[in-house]
C-alpha cells in the first residue's frame, strides 16, 4: 500500500468495501425496523423516539457512505432489502449522486436528533454529530457555503470546546470529552477475556515486540520520519509528544518503548497505558474509543470553508478558528491562508485517517504523493474490487487500474 | 381392509404434518417475529448498528492500510515480511492459528 | 503343472494320515455331477486329523473310532458329515450355491443376494475385528471398491469415509450409518466385536429405501445375534504399542542458520546469524512423540434355544496418545445387549442397545504446529528463564523470535482438555405376522441418545513473549442430542409358480434435536480434576451461551419387488420425504432396478465357463437433507458482538440482521444410474463384480458468496451440480489344496468427478493460502480444483532473468518462472490454471488370507493414485518468516552450486510471489500402504476351551508416499479439500492377542 502497487486484487481494499457496506446495512436494518415500530406506538413521544433513533442510523449510514466515496468515488447505493439478485444487479452511482443521498440522511438526522443524551448513554450521536459529519462532507464536495453554515452552527452552539492538552485529547480518562463530535465507543467491561465490545484499532498499531505483553501490538501504521522532520522543523513540540511513541522512551505515564521494538516510531495517539489494560494478553487498547470527528477538525473546516468563501458566523472569525486550534498545541497565531489552514490540519489531525484524502481532494495529490508512487488519473481513488464485481455484475471497472 | 389402514395412517399424518416440518431455527430472534409494540425494543437494532463501527482484528488492519498508509505520514511500519494478523488470537498459548 | 502339485500334496497329505494309529479305517471316492473331485478335504470334525482326495478323487483316513464324525468338504461345494462307520463308499458333492442363498441385509428387510438388482457389498463382523483400529469404519480402508477411508491419527478420532467421490460441494458428503435400525452419525462407538456383519449399499436403488440423508452411501451394521443350539462365550484381547512413523525431518541449528542467512542476504539491517550463540540444537518432533501403548479386550456372550435368541458384549479399549509431557488418551466402554423373542406364533419382540462411554484426554494439536515451525535452536529447559513459571522453560522471545513462536514442549504442558461421553443406541420392535409366510407388520422405535461433556483449562503461566496466560481460565461444555426415529413397515409376500413377489409399504417419523450449555470461569487454581469447576474460579467475569437446533422429518416409502424363475428380477422403490430444513418441503424420489440371472437361462446350461452371471442395472433418485437448515425468517443476532456500549461501559443489547432476503431452498437431490456383472467360476472359486456408476448431484447445497449490502457474506441457496462416476471391480478367489487354503479379494475403484453447472457464477473459490484462494470450483473441473501457477524452471542467473521474453513481477536468480498460458508474455491472474484434484482417480486394495494346518495369516494392501495435496505447512514464511525449514528443501535448494530447475532460492522461497498455489507446493499425494499383516496359530484340545487363537499383527507397517509432509490423508469440506497445514502424525501399530471360545 505505500508504493500503490495495490490493484482490484488487493484484498485489503476489498475487506474495506464489505467493512463499510456492512454498516450500511446494519443501518438500512435499523431504519426498515424502527418504521415498523413507528406504526405500533401509541404516543407521540414514543413516535418522536423513534424518529430520533432513525436520526442515529441515518448518521451511521452518512458515514459509511462518506467512507464508500472518499474511498472508490462511484458506488452503489442501497436503501432497504433486496434479494441476492437485485444485490447483483445493482448499478454504481455518479459521485454527485452519492452525495445527494449522504446529505439527504444528514438532513433528515439534523431535523430530529436531540442535543445530548443521560450520560450512561454517552457515545449516541446528536443533533451536533451530524451537522458536524455535514459539514465535513460538505468541505469534501467543496460546498464551502454549507461547510461553514454548519461547523459555524456548532461553534455557536457554545457545547464544544477543546480540551486544554493536545496530548489529553487522546487519553483514556478523556473519552467522549467536550471535545469529542463522533467516536466509536468500545470497551473490555474490565474482563480479562470473553466476549466484550472491543476494538482493535488501538492494538494494530501498538509497539511491536514490546514488552509487556500488554503493551505491544502488531506496529502497523508508524508515522514516517518525514512526518518527524516536518512537525520539528514547526517548532510542533507538544503535538511530537502526542503523535509519537519512541522507541528507546520511557512515557509519562511509566511505560517503556523499548528499543529493541522493530520501529523507531509508533502512533502516539492510540497509546493506552498498562494500567488500563487488562486483557489477558495481546490485550493493548482494547477499551480505546476511535475518534472520528473532534471540536479541533470543525474548526479547521471552518477555517478553510471561510477562506475558500464559505460565510463565517459571528461567534467566532476564520482567524480565530485557526488561532484557538494552534494556541492548544503551543503555537502562535499565523496568518490565515489556505496552505496555513491544510498545513493546520496536516499537524492536528495526523494519524487519524485523513492526510491521503485531503490531498487528493484538494488536488495535492500527485505533487506530495508523486514521488512514492502515486499516479494521477487512477490513485485518487481506490480500485472496486476484482472479486466485487464478479459478484456484481455491474460494477465499473476503476480508471486506470488493470483488471 | 389393508387399504383402509393405510389410507387412515396417511391421512392422520397429513394432518398433523403441516405443522411438524415448520420449525423455527432454536437459540435465535426472528426478527420478523419482534413484538413491535414494545418500547424498549426500539433501540435494539440501532445498537446493532452502532456495533458494526468497532473494528475487528483483522478490519483494523484493512482500515489503517487503506485509509493512512498510502499517505505521507505514515508508513507500514511492523516488521518488513510480516503479514495480516489471520484471526483473532486472545489468550492463546499456541501463537495464531496458522495459515 | 497343476496335476503335479497336487500329486505332491496328496502324497504329502496321504503320510501325514499314515500317523494316526489303531482307530478305524474310512475309506471313499468323492465325486460331483461331472466326475472325480481332487483336492477334497476330509477331516475327522474336532481335530486336525485329515487328508485330501487323489487324482481320482479317492482317499483313505485313519479316525479315532468308528463313532467319529467326518466331514468331507471342498470350496464350492457344500460340505457333507457322516459317522465313520456310515461313511459311503461314493460321496457326490453338490455345488454350493451357500454364497447366493446367503442372505443380506438390505434396507429396512432383508434379500437373498441372489435376488438383489444393485451393489451391496457386506464384510463379516471377523474380518473388520482383525483390524487394529479403535473404529470400525477406519477397519474398512482398501476392504471394499468403492469405498475411501481417511483417516486422522488421533486417538479415538473417527476416520472421514467417502461412497463413490464427493456428491455435495458443503461439508455434507457422509454416508448414513443405521446400526440396527437406529440411524446414527457414524458408528465411533462400536467395537469390531460388536458387529455381526457390515453391508454397504452403494447405489441409489439400493439406499433408496433409506431415502433422505442415503444420497452418499448407507452402511448398515448388524450387531452380533445368538446362535442356535449352544451357549458361545467369546474373549477377544490383545495389546499393543504404537509407533509414530513418516516424521518429516527438519533442520538442525547449523543447517538453519545457513539457510536464514541465505534467505535474509539481501534484507536491510540483517546480522548473519551465527549457530555458535545459540545453546542447543534440539529436534522437536522426537521429543514431542513417543511410543504408546494400546489395548483391548472384550467378551461376548450368546445364544439360542426355542423362540429367544439373545447376545451380551462388553468390550474395553484403550489407545494412549503419541504426544510427550501431556496426558492424551482414548478409553472406550461398551456395553452391548440384545434379546429377541418369539412370543407368540404370531407376535416376535426384541430389543437392542448399545451403551458406550467415552472418556479423553485431547492433546493440543497446536503443539505439532509450533514443533514445525520453531527452529532447534534452544532447548526444552532453561533454568535462566527467571520469568517462566510454574516450569522453567526455555522461550524462543530469548532468541530473538518473534511472539508468534512458543515453546512446543510447554504448549503440550499446559494444555489441558478432557473430555467425555456417554451414548445410547437403543431400538425394540414388535413384529406382527397376520397372514402366516405372507403379510407382516413390524414397529419399531429407536433412539439415539448421546451426552458429552468437554472442558478445556489453561493454567496461570508463563514462558516468554506472548505464551503465556495471567489468569487461569476454564470453559466446561455439556451438550446432549436425542434422535427420536418411529418406523411403521408393512410386508407382504407371495410366489405362484415361477413368479414371487413382494411388497413392503413404510412410514418413518423423526426427532433430532440437539442441545448445548457453556461456562466459562477464570482464575480456577490448577490443583488436579476434582477441583477444575466454575465455582471454584472466581465469581468475576464468569460467563455463559447456550444454544439449540431442533430438525424433524417425515417420510413414506414403498418397495415392490419380482422375481421371475430366479432369472429375471426388479425392484421397484418409491418415497415421499418431508424435512423441516428446506422451504420446498416435500420431495419425491423413485428408483428403480432390474436384474437378469444370465447363468440360470436355458442357453447357459451347456457352458462351462460362468458358474453364475448376473446382470443389473438401477437408477434412482434421492433427497439429501443433511444439510444445514434454511429459514424463510431472517434471524436476528444477539450478543455482544451485535450489541453498542455506551457511557462507562453500558452495553445496550442489540438485534442484528441480515437485509438480503433468503433464498427458496429446494431439495438437494442425487440421481444415480448404476449397470453391474455379477460373476462366479470354476465352481464358484472365482467370484467377480464389475460396476459402472455415474450420480450427479443436482440442487447442492451450500454457502456461496454474494454481492455486498445484504449484510452478510455468503447465502444459503442450490448452487449446482455435481457428477461422479467410474468403475468398481471386485474380485474373489478362493482355493482349497488339502490343508492349505487361501483367498484373495482384489478391489479397484476409480472416480472422476466433475462440477457439472453452477448458478449464476463462474467459479467458487476456496481454501485462501496467504491471501490467495488457492482452489477453485468450476465447470468442468473437479470440486476443490487447484488452481494456480504452472512453473517453468528456475532462473539459473540475473542475466537470463533479465533477458527471458516472459515477465513477471520478480525477475531474479533462484526465482520460480512461471508458465505464461495465454501467450502475453506477461504473468498476471490469467495464467492461473488447472493444478490438479484432491480427490484420487483410482483406489485399489489387496487382501488375502492363508491357512494351512492351524496356522494363519493375512494382508492386507492399500494403493491410491492421483490425489494433490496442497502443502500449505510450507507456505508460511510470510507469517513465520524465522521458521525452521525442512530437510527436503535444504537439501534440494538452488543456490549458486545447485542451480536446481525445480527448487527455489532459500531467498526466493519466503517471498508472497513464490509461496502461492503453483505446482511445487502443490504436490502429488499418491501413496502405497501395508494396511495390515497378521499371523495367528489356533490351539485345539484345550480342555473346557473350544478354540484359542494367538496372533501377532502389525497395522499400516509400511506406508510408501513422495510427498512432504507426514501423511497423505487430508481431509476437508469438499471445495476446501487436501490442504495441509497441521497434522497428527500418523502410527504404526504392533499388537499381540488372543481369542478364544469356550
Amino acid at each position: 500500500m505505500d508504493e500503490f502497487s495495490f490493484g482490484p486484487t488487493t484484498t485489503l481494499i476489498n475487506d474495506m468495501w464489505i467493512k463499510f457496506y456492512n454498516i450500511a446495512s446494519a443501518a438500512n436494518h435499523a431504519l426498515s425496523e424502527l418504521e415498523e415500530f413507528k406504526k405500533n406506538m401509541s404516543t407521540d413521544d414514543l413516535r418522536a423516539y423513534c424518529d430520533e433513533c432513525a436520526g442515529e442510523a441515518r448518521v451511521i449510514r452518512a458515514w459509511a457512505y462518506f467512507n464508500l466515496l472518499r474511498m472508490f468515488g462511484s458506488v452503489p447505493i442501497i436503501e432497504g432489502k433486496m434479494t441476492a439478485d437485485e444485490l447483483a444487479a445493482n448499478p454504481a452511482r455518479s459521485e454527485a449522486e452519492v452525495y445527494t443521498f449522504i446529505y439527504s440522511d444528514l438532513d433528515q438526522a439534523i431535523a430530529v436528533l436531540p442535543d445530548s443524551y443521560p450520560k450512561k448513554e454517552l457515545g449516541r450521536f446528536t443533533v451536533w454529530t451530524a451537522r458536524a459529519l455535514k459539514s465535513k462532507v460538505a468541505l469534501y464536495r467543496q460546498d464551502w457555503a454549507e461547510a461553514a453554515a454548519q461547523a459555524g452552527a456548532v461553534i455557536t452552539s457554545g457545547r464544544f470546546s477543546l480540551v486544554p492538552s493536545f496530548r489529553a485529547v487522546f487519553s483514556m480518562d478523556n473519552e467522549n470529552s467536550s471535545e469529542s463530535l463522533m467516536e466509536v465507543q468500545a470497551s473490555s467491561l474490565g474482563q480479562s477475556s470473553g466476549d466484550a465490545p472491543i476494538c482493535y484499532y488501538a492494538f494494530i498499531q501498538g509497539p511491536r515486540n514490546n514488552k509487556p505483553s500488554n503493551m505491544q501490538g502488531w506496529g502497523f501504521n508508524v508515522p514516517s520520519q518525514g512526518l518527524m522532520d516536518w512537525m520539528t522543523a514547526r517548532g510542533d513540540t507538544e503535538r511530537i509528544a502526542a503523535t509519537f511513541l519512541v522507541s528507546g522512551t520511557t512515557t509519562p505515564e511509566g511505560d517503556v518503548i523499548l528499543e529493541s521494538c522493530a520501529n523507531k516510531y509508533y502512533n502516539g495517539k492510540v497509546y493506552t497505558p498498562s494500567a488500563y489494560n487488562l486483557w489477558s494478553y495481546n490485550g493493548y487498547g482494547f477499551d480505546y474509543n476511535m475518534r472520528l470527528l473532534r471540536y479541533a477538525d470543525i474548526l479547521l473546516i471552518y477555517a478553510e470553508a471561510c477562506v475558500q468563501g464559505g460565510a463565517p458566523v459571528a461567534a467566532l472569525s476564520a482567524q480565530g478558528a485557526l488561532d484557538m486550534v494552534r494556541a492548544r498545541a503551543g503555537l502562535t497565531s499565523v496568518p490565515l491562508t489556505l496552505d496555513s489552514v491544510l498545513d493546520e490540519r496536516r499537524a492536528e489531525l495526523a494519524m487519524e485517517e485523513n492526510r491521503f484524502f485531503d490531498l487528493v481532494r484538494t488536488g495535492r495529490a500527485a505533487a506530495v504523493l508523486g514521488p512514492i508512487g502515486f499516479t494521477a488519473g487512477k490513485n485518487e481513488h481506490f480500485p472496486i474490487p476484482a472479486s466485487q464485481r464478479q459478484l456484481n455484475t455491474s460494477l465499473p471497472a476503476s480508471a486506470g487500474y488493470e483488471y | 381392509m389393508k387399504k383402509t389402514i393405510i389410507l387412515i395412517l396417511i391421512a392422520l399424518a397429513a394432518v398433523s404434518c403441516s405443522d411438524f416440518l415448520d420449525i423455527r431455527t432454536e437459540a435465535t430472534m426472528p426478527t420478523s417475529g419482534t413484538d413491535y409494540t414494545k418500547s424498549e425494543a426500539i433501540f435494539q437494532s440501532v445498537s446493532a448498528a452502532y456495533a458494526t463501527l468497532r473494528l475487528s482484528e483483522g478490519e483494523a488492519f484493512s482500515y489503517v492500510c487503506v485509509m493512512e498508509i498510502p499517505s505521507d505520514d505514515a508508513e507500514k511500519g511492523s516488521t518488513t515480511t510480516a503479514a495480516p494478523p489471520p484471526g483473532k488470537w486472545t489468550n492463546s498459548v499456541s501463537g495464531p492459528p496458522p495459515p | 503343472m497343476k496335476k503335479l502339485l497336487t500329486l505332491l500334496l496328496a502324497f504329502a497329505a496321504l503320510s501325514l494320515s499314515a500317523r494316526a494309529q489303531g482307530g478305524y479305517m474310512v475309506q471313499g471316492v468323492v465325486q460331483d455331477a461331472l466326475g472325480p473331485v481332487i483336492g477334497a478335504t476330509i477331516i475327522e470334525v474336532g481335530t486336525s486329523n485329515g487328508t485330501t482326495t487323489g487324482l481320482d478323487g479317492e482317499f483313505e483316513l485313519r479316525v479315532e473310532s468308528a463313532s467319529a464324525l467326518v466331514e468331507v468338504s471342498c470350496i464350492g461345494y457344500a460340505s457333507q458329515q457322516f459317522v465313520a462307520q456310515a461313511f459311503p463308499q461314493l460321496v457326490t458333492l453338490s455345488e454350493d450355491s451357500q454364497f447366493l442363498d446367503e442372505v443380506v441385509v438390505v434396507g429396512y428387510g432383508t434379500q437373498k443376494s441372489k435376488d438383489l438388482t444393485a451393489p451391496i457389498v457386506t464384510v463379516k463382523g471377523d474380518e473388520l475385528s482383525k483390524q487394529i483400529s479403535a473404529n470400525p469404519m477406519s477397519a474398512l480402508q482398501g476392504m471394499m471398491s468403492g469405498v475411501q477411508v481417511i483417516q486422522s491419527g488421533a486417538p479415538g478420532a473417527g476416520p472421514s469415509v467417502k461412497i463413490r467421490g464427493v456428491g455435495s460441494i458443503g461439508d455434507y458428503a457422509k454416508p448414513l450409518y443405521v446400526v440396527d435400525g437406529v440411524f446414527v452419525d457414524n458408528i465411533d462407538f462400536l467395537s469390531g466385536s460388536d458387529i455381526e456383519s457390515l453391508t454397504v449399499l452403494k447405489d441409489a436403488s439400493a439406499a433408496a429405501i433409506y431415502g433422505v440423508r442415503a444420497a452418499n452411501g448407507v452402511v448398515l451394521v448388524t450387531t452380533r445375534k445368538g446362535a442356535y443350539g449352544h451357549v458361545n462365550v467369546a474373549y477377544d484381547g490383545y495389546v499393543g504399542v504404537q509407533v509414530p512413523t513418516h516424521i518429516m525431518p527438519l533442520t538442525n541449528t547449523a543447517q538453519y542458520v545457513e539457510l536464514m542467512n541465505e534467505a535474509n542476504v539481501n534484507t536491510l539491517g540483517y546480522t548473519p546469524l551465527d549457530a555458535s550463540t545459540y545453546p542447543g540444537d534440539t529436534d522437536w518432533y522426537a521429543t514431542l512423540v513417543h511410543p504408546a501403548l494400546t489395548h483391548s479386550h472384550s467378551i461376548d456372550l450368546s445364544g439360542a434355544n426355542d423362540g429367544t435368541n439373545y447376545s451380551i458384549g462388553l468390550s474395553y479399549y484403550y489407545q494412549d496418545g503419541i504426544m510427550n509431557y501431556t496426558e492424551n488418551d482414548y478409553t472406550r466402554l461398551n456395553l452391548r445387549t440384545r434379546l429377541d423373542q418369539k412370543a407368540t406364533s404370531w407376535l416376535s419382540i426384541g430389543m437392542n442397545n448399545v451403551l458406550s462411554r467415552t472418556m479423553s484426554n485431547n492433546a493440543d494439536a497446536g503443539a505439532y504446529y509450533q514443533a514445525f515451525v520453531n527452529p532447534p535452536v534452544y532447548n526444552i529447559y532453561n533454568d535462566a528463564n527467571t520469568d517462566a513459571y510454574p516450569e522453567k522453560f526455555d522461550s524462543p522471545q530469548l532468541y530473538g523470535l518473534a511472539n508468534s513462536y512458543g515453546n512446543p514442549v510447554a504448549n503440550a504442558y499446559y494444555h489441558m482438555n478432557y473430555g467425555s461421553g456417554l451414548k445410547d443406541v437403543f431400538s425394540v420392535y414388535a413384529d406382527f405376522t397376520i397372514i402366516p409366510e405372507k403379510l407382516k407388520f413390524k414397529t419399531s422405535y429407536n433412539l439415539d441418545f448421546s451426552f458429552s461433556d468437554g472442558q478445556s483449562y489453561s493454567p496461570e503461566f508463563y514462558v516468554g513473549g506472548s505464551q503465556g496466560s495471567s489468569r487461569s481460565s476454564l470453559s466446561k461444555t455439556y451438550s446432549y442430542g436425542l434422535y427420536q426415529i418411529l418406523d411403521n413397515v408393512l410386508s407382504y409376500n407371495d410366489s405362484r409358480g415361477a413368479d414371487s413377489w413382494t411388497l413392503m409399504l413404510g412410514q418413518s417419523t423423526r426427532w433430532q434435536e440437539g442441545y448445548s450449555l457453556t461456562g466459562v470461569a477464570y482464575d480456577v487454581p490448577n490443583f488436579d480434576r476434582s477441583s477444575r469447576y466454575l465455582t471454584t474460579g472466581s465469581y468475576k467475569n464468569r460467563n455463559s451461551g447456550d444454544g439449540a437446533s431442533i430438525y424433524h422429518g417425515l417420510s413414506f416409502f414403498s418397495r415392490a419387488t419380482w422375481n421371475h424363475a430366479d432369472k429375471y428380477l426388479a425392484t421397484v422403490t418409491f418415497r415421499a420425504d418431508g424435512s423441516s430444513k428446506y422451504q420446498q418441503k416435500w420431495g419425491f424420489f423413485p428408483s428403480v432396478g432390474l436384474g437378469w440371472n444370465i447363468s440360470n437361462e436355458p442357453f447357459m446350461q451347456g457352458q462351462t465357463l460362468f458358474d453364475y452371471l448376473k446382470l443389473r442395472a438401477s437408477w434412482g433418485m434421492l433427497g439429501n437433507d443433511n444439510v444445514p437448515a434454511n429459514s424463510t425468517m431472517i434471524v436476528g443476532a444477539t450478543g455482544v458482538a451485535a450489541s453498542g456500549v455506551f457511557g462507562e461501559g453500558n452495553v445496550i443489547d442489540g438485534v442484528a440482521a441480515q437485509t438480503v432476503y433468503q433464498n427458496y431452498l429446494k431439495w438437494e437431490v442425487v440421481n444415480e444410474l448404476n449397470v453391474g456383472f455379477d460373476m462366479a467360476f470354476f465352481h464358484n472359486r472365482l467370484t467377480a463384480e464389475l460396476d459402472y456408476y455415474n450420480r450427479i448431484t443436482n440442487n447442492v447445497v451450500f454457502y456461496a458468496p454474494i454481492a455486498t449490502g445484504g449484510g452478510t457474506a455468503t447465502l444459503l441457496a442450490n448452487n449446482g451440480s455435481v457428477m461422479n462416476q467410474g468403475v468398481e471391480l471386485s474380485v474373489n478367489w478362493a482355493e482349497q489344496r488339502g490343508d492349505f487354503s487361501y483367498n484373495v479379494n482384489f478391489n479397484a475403484t476409480t472416480i472422476a468427478n466433475k462440477v457439472l453447472r453452477l448458478e449464476g457464477r463462474d467459479e467458487i473459490p476456496g481454501a485462501m493460502v496467504n491471501g490467495v484462494y488457492s482452489t477453485s470450483t468450476r465447470v468442468g473441473y473437479p470440486i476443490g480444483s487447484f488452481w494456480g501457477y504452472k512453473i517453468d524452471g528456475v532462473y539459473a542467473s540475473d542475466k537470463e532473468a533479465l533477458t527471458a521474453p516472459v515477465s513477471q513481477t520478480i525477475m531474479e536468480k533462484g526465482f520460480f518462472k512461471y508458465a505464461d498460458q495465454n501467450g502475453d508474455n506477461v504473468i498476471n491472474d490469467a495464467d492461473r490454471t488447472y493444478l490438479g484434484s484432491p480427490i484420487p482417480w483410482l483406489i485399489l486394495g489387496l487382501n488375502a488370507g492363508f491357512n494351512w494346518r492351524n496356522w494363519d495369516a493375512s494382508f492386507l494392501l492399500n494403493l491410491q493414485l492421483g490425489n494433490k495435496i496442497l502443502n500449505a505447512k510450507r507456505m508460511n514464511r510470510s507469517t513465520f518468516p524465522d521458521a525452521n525449514y525442512d530437510l527436503d528443501f535444504y537439501e534440494n535448494r538452488w543456490t549458486k552450486d545447485n542451480k536446481s530447475d525445480t527448487y527455489p532460492s532459500a531467498d526466493a522461497y519466503g517471498t508472497a510471489f513464490v509461496q502461492r498455489a503453483n505446482d511445487f507446493f502443490v504436490e502429488d499425494g499418491s501413496f502405497f500402504r501395508v494396511q495390515n499383516i497378521q499371523i495367528g496359530y489356533t490351539f485345539h484340545g484345550i480342555p473346557g476351551v473350544k478354540s484359542l487363537r494367538a496372533y501377532f499383527s502389525a497395522q499400516r507397517p509400511l506406508s510408501l508416499f513422495r510427498y512432504n509432509g507426514f501423511t497423505t490423508e487430508i481431509g476437508g469440506s469438499p471445495i476446501e479439500s487436501g490442504i495441509d497445514s497441521s497434522v497428527y502424525p500418523m502410527q504404526s501399530i504392533y499388537t499381540v492377542g488372543a481369542s478364544f471360545n469356550f
